[in-house]
């Protein structure tokens, strides 16, 4: 905010944010929420190239197919991109004035994140508990050598997605009670969508490198 | 398209004009979005293919950022700005590493 405008119209006092256009067309804050989203985007694209390269040098790697059930990843997948659907429709009808439904399709996704999470703590679970994977012991398969590398970017690469998951539904929780209010506009609707968009669109990669490749 | 909306307003799929109130909305484009997700995760899983694969996860990104994300509604310089500071950039990263790991083993 320019000192001038801000001196001259006293926004400051009532907490509004009264800046200059962005360079994109766009509000500063969905700007911010795009930018967030590049750094984040760097950050799992950097764990999933580390991942590739020790994947491609490791002398030996596991079948996926034998360590997971790849029906039960796929029900995982189905769940995050229908609760991707359902956050598009809440956004929609944020934009159309709809609180009611703006509300109920952002309670959905935070449904449809939540199942996800159980399904990934039951993922973790069979991992640890049934092929004894720890971070730098892999999972036991008779007839397979031990690679701990397959446990320890398993461990990294969905934990770091499911904190991602988990901060994404208290954040829906809250937009949706908010929504529900009229407390936020449609740009607090849309701004948590674009983050659980990102969310999905990472799991897009993950499924694709770590689970098919 | 995108450089017409001067402040920031989008729209969803079936909308004329999302940042207004009261219009009947229609969430057909993201359910049919929605499917062809669907459809392509399937594919990915039945045909085993890496190339089918990394072509599936190319569509299925593109399919999520475009319409659920509304980059089609975006200002071009944004649009850029995303695919290539997060694309661009990963893209990079996996060039390096390709041709590193490459010298490190021939079978690459």
């Amino acid at each position: 905010m320019s000192g001038e405008a801000a001196a001259g119209h006293g926004h400051a006092a009532h907490g509004e944010w009264e800046c200059e256009p962005t360079p994109f067309k766009a509000s500063w804050p969905k700007v911010m929420m795009w930018w967030f989203l590049i750094g984040d985007a760097v950050l799992f694209g950097s764990l999933l190239v580390a991942y590739g390269f020790n994947r491609v040098a490791a002398p030996a790697w596991l079948p996926q197919d034998k360590v997971f059930s790849m029906n039960f990843i796929t029900v995982m997948t189905f769940t995050l991109i229908t609760s991707s659907a359902t956050m598009a429709t809440a956004v929609a009808a944020s934009r159309a004035g709809d609180r009611k439904n703006a509300c109920l399709f952002t309670m959905l996704t935070a449904v449809g994140g939540i199942a996800f999470l159980g399904m990934q703590v039951y993922e973790w679970w069979h991992m640890i508990g049934h092929h004894g994977a720890r971070l730098t012991v892999g999972p036991k398969l008779e007839g397979f050598p031990d690679v701990p590398a397959f446990s320890a970017y398993f461990f990294m690469i969905t934990g770091f997605h499911g904190s991602h998951v988990l901060s994404g539904v208290f954040i829906l929780l809250y937009t949706g009670f908010n929504a529900l209010r009229g407390r936020n506009g449609p740009e607090g609707v849309e701004l948590a969508g674009l983050y659980w968009h990102f969310v999905d669109l990472v799991w897009v990669f993950v499924f694709g490198t770590y689970y098919l490749i | 398209m995108a450089d017409a909306h001067a402040h920031g307003h989008d729209h969803g799929p079936d909308h004329s004009h999302g940042g207004g109130h009261g219009h009947a909305p229609s969430y057909r484009g993201y359910w049919i979005a929605w499917f062809i997700l669907l459809i392509l995760t399937v594919v990915m899983i039945k045909i085993h293919n890496r190339n089918v694969l990394l072509a599936g996860i190319g569509i299925k990104s593109c399919i999520i950022g475009w319409w659920f994300m509304h980059l089609k509604h975006e200002a071009r310089a944004l649009v850029w700005t995303v695919v290539l500071g997060g694309l661009g950039f990963v893209l990079f990263l996996f060039y390096l590493m390709y041709f590193e790991a490459a010298k490190a083993i021939p079978s690459v």
